[in-house]
């Protein structure tokens, strides 16, 4: 199959920005892993945003990016090739694409370890609470009236997204269910997207949030239930609370494909784009995101992507004699941006490196790198820089 | 023709971002900026690096004003929307000494910093020592750090109290708080103390700041109630909620972190293109889609719609440039 | 005396156009601009300093704000190795300098600078030096 972009990850951002490309007039093909689409707004709905809210919001998306090649079972394989031209293998599948943007999203994983616990049935992540809530056949019954705590900054500190879903999940337990509701964390995170409000609607229901004084809570499991030691003051006494369900934030992890994105740092210049051009990253794969952010992302993300296949010719920047070319891979190790690789050329009737022209960004490390002096920058030749040096320098 | 054509209004870098993903998608961009130079407000922040970078977002700023200028976008700078007519596709604008045939409007207009007068307990216009974080960014900017030495943020200065009508988080002052006490504590070698309620310090741009300042920064919970004025500069009166009581304190300099309101123009320009604000008063989003505003073909872009950082009103503003190309592909094929 | 400044165009020329504005940069100390900071190798700075340049500085992105992800680091090993065989030949190492620095960091550049040309005219009494 040839498409212009396949989208990998078909959550709330893939599926925004795959719904904005087609609406852009892109072929598009979305590779999910899983058997359906939606990720976390379908796997755990109320993680998010409130259950009702989300569903609204997933049955939008899917209809939005209806008339992309939804491919689903089908987790990204191995890629090759280069800009323009990507080929991707996803099961049985194999495309070849312009663009490829990564909204993978990441996978949680319950921890209990963290918390100094061993796992059990009244201890449950954040995300299986959720599925738990939504699930009718699910008995919940048996915590009306009981008392439920959510723990946070423990296995992912300072987690935007874990923060609002205890929020949302508190919020309802405590109207679903009638419990008691409360809230263990360091800093309580409320720069989201009504998350301010959401937060107060949780406190006018009573929810009770403790924040440690940097030393976090400490939990003993008893015959049916927790005892919670909290310190909400410094060097202060400690308050003693029984619970009957202890709520835990989740590891983190990014779910990335095997492929070579480039070097792999923080990087605050690239946005949306990764280190390798052509493959773009949007949603909570880029950054910690709510679900109004991951919506805004994903469009962000697909204009991104569109702008990218319209200037695909680009101009060439970096180029390689290639019978002076030693082969020794300097070039093709250093590039940030992997448009180095060893090639034949046929006029020269032998090995040598190739500047793929659409990945090429000119940046010229590795025409300072190359020992045999064969990588020229047309945009900035040495001969340029020498001329700059004896005629003083450029004074602007 | 008009369904090719594009009118920015506001050149932050929301507005800025919308531009160039509506240029790179081959429209005919104006960018209408009311002051004299684009960029917004971010172009006049400092750059918070202390050993590396601790993401602030600012050099972005500046990289969209370098593409800008070599943009096809044309800008006009001094300039004002003055009038809309028409409809999706056809609209005529009516700018400072000119009309353009639009197809969309995306309106970037931007953010106002909570006036820091409205809170005179706290001690801003009455006492020299007393300045907002922008002032401070400002002189960073230009001069480079102050050489206070004991120098205090208090937080949520016009955020998160329904009663002023602004219960939201601003989202964007403790980051940079944390990132301008860390720059004082690395180049001026200041005792930086951060009052707050909550620290907003969520998402991995945060976490090298967010390690730094939690080994650097003095973090008091408790914001000051009010601000004195004394021999050695300011002394700040703050319940301490962790240790508990009413304490007072002196410093050299006191940093309001003013929150983020709607920008001034934002009432007048909701009447004059006829589109809704929402009850904290910035302009109101589409549920699920915050790029649309209430009115077909005009869209939103950054923090006029919600208190944004640099990096969120950048997306905003793409998305809203491909929701715009979008719409306008279907005008134009209808 | 005069010095040379390789400057990337991302970063450090804009920030010392500001300066330059503000009227913070050393008037000694020249601009030569290059996409990256990781564009320049030991030969350009070298030839710097054979054609009578009393220092050199390289100046790119601060560390995670590199628009080519390590073009900086890159430079920052380059000079540092060419210190190193400055020192071993004799030359003083302290004429070539790195810096890392931001579009919106005029004031700290422009520190930066005027140090390096306070020292070198400091060592060279400031009448610069054949190489
Ligand atoms: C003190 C302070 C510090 C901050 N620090 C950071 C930080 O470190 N990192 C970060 O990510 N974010 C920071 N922010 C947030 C940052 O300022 C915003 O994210 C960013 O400026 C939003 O960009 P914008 O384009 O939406 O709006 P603005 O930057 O406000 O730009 C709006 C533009 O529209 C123009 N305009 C307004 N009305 C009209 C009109 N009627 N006609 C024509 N033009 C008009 C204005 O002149 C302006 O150029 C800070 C905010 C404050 C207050
Ligand atoms: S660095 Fe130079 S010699 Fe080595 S492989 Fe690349 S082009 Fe060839
Ligand atoms: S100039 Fe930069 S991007 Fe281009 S091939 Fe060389 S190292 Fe790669
Ligand atoms: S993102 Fe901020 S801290 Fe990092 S280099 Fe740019 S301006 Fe400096
Ligand atoms: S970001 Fe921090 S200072 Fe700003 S409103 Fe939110 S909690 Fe208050």
């Amino acid at each position: 199959m040839k498409v212009e972009v396949a989208v990998v990850g078909a959550g709330p951002s893939g599926l925004s920005c795959a719904a904005a490309l087609v609406r852009l007039g892109r072929k598009v093909a979305v590779l999910e892993a899983a058997e359906a689409t939606g990720g976390t707004l379908r796997a755990a709905p109320g993680y998010l945003a409130p259950a009702a809210e989300g569903r609204t919001r997933l049955q939008t998306l899917q209809a939005a990016a209806g008339p992309a090649a939804l491919l689903t079972g089908h987790p990204a394989g191995s890629l090759s090739g280069g800009p323009g031209a990507f080929r991707l293998e996803a099961g049985n599948r194999r495309l070849t694409a312009g663009a490829v943007v990564l909204a993978s999203g990441v996978r949680r994983r319950l921890s209990p370890a963290d918390h100094g616990l061993e796992p059990a049935y009244n201890l449950l992540g954040l995300s299986d609470m959720a599925r738990l809530l939504a699930d009718p056949q699910a008995s919940l019954g048996r915590l009306r009236g009981r008392r439920v705590a959510f723990f946070l900054d423990v296995s992912a500190p300072d987690s935007l997204r874990q923060q609002a879903a205890a929020m949302h999940l508190g919020i309802a337990v405590r109207r679903q269910l009638a419990a008691e509701v409360l809230w263990f964390g360091r800093d309580l995170k409320v720069a989201g997207d009504g998350l301010e409000a959401r937060y107060r609607e949780a406190r006018d229901l009573g929810v009770t949030f403790f924040r440690d004084a940097g030393r976090p809570p400490m939990l003993t499991a008893t015959a049916g239930g927790y005892r919670v030691w909290a310190w909400p003051e410094e060097g202060g006494e400690p308050v003693e609370v029984a619970i009957d369900l202890a709520v835990l934030d989740e590891r983190e992890e990014p779910c990335l494909p095997q492929w070579d994105l480039g070097p792999r740092r923080e990087n605050s210049r690239l946005g949306h784009r990764s280190p390798r051009p052509g493959i773009f990253v949007t949603g909570s794969l880029r950054a910690d995101l709510d679900l109004e952010g991951c919506l805004v992302d994903g469009v962000a993300a697909a204009a991104v992507a569109d702008a990218f296949l319209r200037g695909l010719d680009g101009l060439v920047r970096a180029e390689v004699d290639a019978p002076r070319c030693a082969r020794c891979l300097t070039c093709v190790r250093l590039c940030p941006h992997r448009a180095m690789a060893i090639a034949w050329y046929r006029e020269a009737d032998r090995a040598a490196a190739k500047v793929d022209k659409a990945a090429c960004r000119g940046c010229g490390v590795c025409v300072a790198a190359c020992p045999a002096l064969a990588i020229t920058l047309t945009t900035c030749p040495d001969e340029d820089i020498y001329r700059q040096l004896e005629s003083g320098g450029r004074t602007t | 023709m008009a369904a090719r054509g594009v009118l920015v209004l506001g050149g932050g870098v929301a507005g800025m971002a919308a531009a160039l993903s509506l240029a790179a998608m081959d429209f005919e961009v104006t960018l209408v900026e009311k002051a004299a130079v684009p960029g917004g407000r971010a172009v006049g922040y400092a750059c918070k690096a202390t050993d590396r970078c601790l993401h602030c977002g600012v050099c972005l700023a500046s990289d969209l004003a370098e593409e800008l200028a070599a943009s096809p976008v044309v800008l006009r700078t001094g300039t004002r929307l003055e009038g809309l007519e028409g409809r999706p596709g056809d609209f005529r604008a009516t700018v400072t000494g000119a009309e353009l045939a639009v197809g969309a409007l995306v309106v970037a207009t931007g953010l106002a910093p909570a006036p820091a007068a409205g809170w005179p307990d706290l001690g801003y216009g009455r006492l020299d020592a007393v300045i907002t974080a922008s002032e401070l960014e400002e002189r960073c900017r230009r001069q480079g750090p102050p050489a206070a030495r004991r120098v205090a943020f208090v937080q949520c200065v016009g955020s998160r109290n329904p009663a002023w009508g602004k219960g939201y988080c601003s989202e964007v002052c403790c980051p940079y708080a944390l990132r301008l006490g860390l720059g004082l504590v690395a180049e001026a070698a200041a005792e930086v103390t951060v009052f707050f309620n909550d620290l907003q310090t969520a998402g991995k741009s945060m976490a090298t700041a967010r390690e730094q300042a939690r080994k650097g920064l003095r973090l008091v919970q408790g914001v000051p109630s009010r601000a004195a004025g004394v021999a050695a500069g300011v002394e700040l009166q703050f319940e301490d909620v962790r240790a508990g009581g009413v304490r007072r304190e002196g410093f050299d300099l006191v940093v309001l972190s003013t929150g983020i309101w709607p920008g001034p123009d934002t009432a007048a320009l909701a009447r004059l293109l006829g589109i809704n604000t929402g009850p904290t008063g910035f302009f109101a989003g589409h549920p699920g889609q915050s790029w649309r505003s209430s009115r077909p073909g005009i869209y939103l872009a950054g923090s006029c719609q919600k208190p944004r950082g640099i990096a969120d009103s950048i997306a905003h503003g793409r998305a809203a440039a491909a929701q715009v190309a979008a719409d306008l592909e279907e005008v134009r094929s209808a | 005396m005069k010095l040379l400044a390789f400057v990337c165009e991302r970063s450090a020329l804009r920030a010392a156009r500001e300066a330059r504005e503000l009227g913070a940069w050393p008037e000694e100390l020249e601009l030569v601009a290059v996409p990256c900071s990781g564009r320049i190798d030991v030969l350009h700075i070298t030839g710097a300093l054979t054609r009578g340049y009393a220092g050199v500085l390289v100046v790119g992105c601060h560390e995670e704000a590199c628009e080519f992800v390590q073009g900086n680091l890159v430079a920052r090993r380059r000079v540092e190795y060419l210190r190193r065989l400055l020192e071993q030949a004799g030359v003083d190492p302290g004429r070539v300098r790195m810096e890392l620095a931001s579009p919106a960091g005029a004031p700290r550049l422009a520190r930066a600078a005027r140090e390096l040309v306070a020292e070198i005219s400091c060592r060279t009494g400031g009448k610069g030096e054949e190489a």
